[in-house]
């Protein structure tokens, strides 16, 4: 009994390191004056919207949420195509050259994308992407993860449905697109919130394809209001990153099962 | 007519095979055209141009250098401060990230109630933007800030420690153990959950207490497990980027700052490329952590891949 008290309020204190900051932010950007940050105080006179009609109307905040719907919207629906069906292509479809080419998707998993920060940045000036969706969405459409979890999911897809598909006459990708695809929910949905997640934060990549501050998604945005913003308040920055982390916040909750489930299968296997 | 019959099938199943396999391409062609465009070609690229003094301001005046870039890298003491910085927070960051992760999931693993929202709670750090995570510990650590008072408690001083020389790296490192635990906690959970409870009854049986069959009989479990954990935490070390820039930059500081103790290698890199436009000599660094990544990865996989009874 002491020992399962002992546990609950461990993980309480943990929930507590772990919660504070995210709680702090979120009373920060309701309050009005810098001053009183640091302070917990019930007036409510202290507290207003101010912080938040202030960053939309001053920045592009709203162009900056378009952006980052519509650049990591597109890659999660590319990649959830195009990894599903590579994956699936690598487990069932008999191809020469099928061990070969899933060797070289695990070879390419290992690249550390650093290595490839410079290069694609020249090459998105040679092809002119440069501050265009192009640069922020084609070179992240596919992902080898992807690839890598699908096939793993299609290992143990049961073969009889497809057998009897084929027996009456349906084609290869008819098989696809009929029968492997929309049994494949649990997989797609694990799929697509590691995309999903991983790009709407995704940094590096574009700060550097990206200049102009009309095509930043919303990392880059917040960046910038954060950097400006920090000699004359505190309390806007925190306003721009609750308005960055809520959707965030609400997929992975409303996905969280799916998730894990999906870190749990290629991490282990 | 027998041999007529058996040529037409056999000439059925020729189409039937090509079919299949023209298929199959279709369906790997996008990955293959991307990866090919997007990866492959990049790595080559950046590799030639290593060996190449190339600045982007004056491109057209590059010039093959051979070795020259590597050399001077490895007296520069900023890349030199950098690796330093590196194996300092591996030192750190991968031993606490992975014993806290080992015992937050060991606890959570008991009989307990709300398991999921514990796991779901912990997993926040994870999936919220690290130029978020940055602006906020930048502020709970300034002066006076609500961290920084509580924190004097234990010693340190009221600074903002971002700005500190002594504490900034610290700052990094322990805002980065914070994000990844629940990560690696997960991790741990699902292979605690694959350990068949008669295990620990038969330990129960046997007289073991509880720090006994924690110690002798899970952590051994986990052997395959750790090693995972250890080699993923070490590869997204080596890789730091985001967080320790977006803290040294905060108020239009340099990258690194204050002096350089923040300094990771990937932002090394990004300084001379995008700062300094010295392509070439970016390119040799991103080689050099290239291959420190590309070897350890390979090396584990393959230890993995050929010993599979571990």
């Amino acid at each position: 009994m002491i020992k399962r008290a002992l546990f609950y309020s461990l993980l309480c204190v943990i929930v507590i390191i772990v919660i504070l900051p995210f709680l702090w932010t979120l009373y920060a950007s309701f309050i009005n004056s810098d001053l009183d940050v640091n302070k917990f105080s019930l007036d409510l006179s202290k507290y207003g919207l101010g912080n938040y009609t202030h960053i939309i109307k001053s920045n592009y905040l709203i162009i900056w949420y378009k952006n980052s719907i519509i650049v990591t919207g597109v890659i999660t629906i590319c990649g959830l195509f195009f990894n599903t069906m590579a994956g699936y292509a690598l487990v069932r479809v008999k191809i020469p050259g099928q061990r070969i080419l899933f060797l070289l998707t695990l070879g390419i998993m290992m690249i550390p994308p650093q290595i490839l920060l410079i290069p694609t940045y020249i090459l998105m000036i040679k092809f002119g992407w440069i501050n265009t969706y192009l640069a922020l969405i084609v070179p992240f459409m596919v992902n080898p993860f992807g690839v890598f979890l699908m096939r793993q999911f299609y290992i143990n897809f049961p073969k009889e449905l497809e057998d009897a598909a084929k027996i009456d006459g349906l084609s290869r990708i008819g098989i696809f697109f009929r029968i492997a695809l929309p049994l494949s929910k649990a997989g797609l949905a694990a799929q697509a919130i590691i995309i999903f997640i991983w790009n709407w934060n995704s940094f590096m990549f574009p700060s550097v394809l990206v200049t102009d501050p009309k095509y930043y998604t919303l990392p880059l945005g917040i960046y910038q209001i954060t950097r400006n913003t920090f000699v004359s308040s505190i309390t806007k920055s925190m306003a721009g990153v609750v308005f960055m982390t809520i959707p965030v916040l609400i997929v992975f909750i409303i996905f969280q099962r799916f998730f894990i489930r999906g870190i749990s299968e290629t991490g282990i296997k | 007519m027998q041999n007529k019959k058996r040529l037409i099938n056999f000439k059925y199943l020729q189409k039937e095979k090509t079919q299949e396999i023209f298929t199959g391409y279709l369906m790997l062609l996008p990955f293959l055209v991307i990866i090919s465009v997007f990866i492959i070609y990049p790595v080559i690229y950046s590799f030639r141009i290593s060996f190449m003094d190339f600045t982007f301001l004056n491109p057209s005046d590059a010039k093959w250098v051979a070795f020259k870039n590597y050399i001077v890298l490895f007296k520069d003491k900023s890349f030199l401060q950098s690796i330093k910085n590196t194996i300092k927070m591996l030192s750190i960051i991968v031993p606490i990230q992975t014993i806290l992760s080992l015992v937050l999931a060991n606890i959570l693993n008991s009989k307990l109630r709300f398991k999921p929202a514990f796991r779901t709670i912990y997993f926040l750090p994870y999936i919220t933007s690290l130029v978020a995570v940055g602006a906020i510990m930048v502020h709970l650590f300034s002066k006076n800030g609500i961290i920084s008072r509580f924190l004097t408690f234990f010693g340190f001083d009221n600074v903002t420690w971002y700005a500190d020389y002594r504490y900034a790296f610290y700052l990094v490192a322990g805002t980065i153990i914070w994000t990844q635990i629940g990560f690696y906690m997960v991790i741990y959970l699902s292979a605690l959950q694959d350990i068949s409870s008669t295990v620990y009854e038969a330990a129960y049986i046997d007289g073991a207490n509880r720090f006994q069959i924690f110690f002798f009989i899970t952590i051994p479990l986990l052997r395959y497990t750790t090693l995972l954990v250890l080699v993923m935490g070490v590869i997204a070390t080596l890789q730091i980027f985001d967080l320790p820039y977006v803290i040294s930059t905060t108020g239009e500081a340099l990258s690194g700052s204050p002096g350089g103790t923040t300094l990771t290698m990937v932002m090394f890199l990004y300084t001379q490329a995008f700062r300094y436009f010295n392509m070439g000599y970016a390119s040799a660094a991103a080689f050099i952590i290239f291959c420190m990544i590309f070897i350890i990865t390979i090396g584990i996989n393959s230890f993995k891949y050929f010993k599979k009874e571990f």
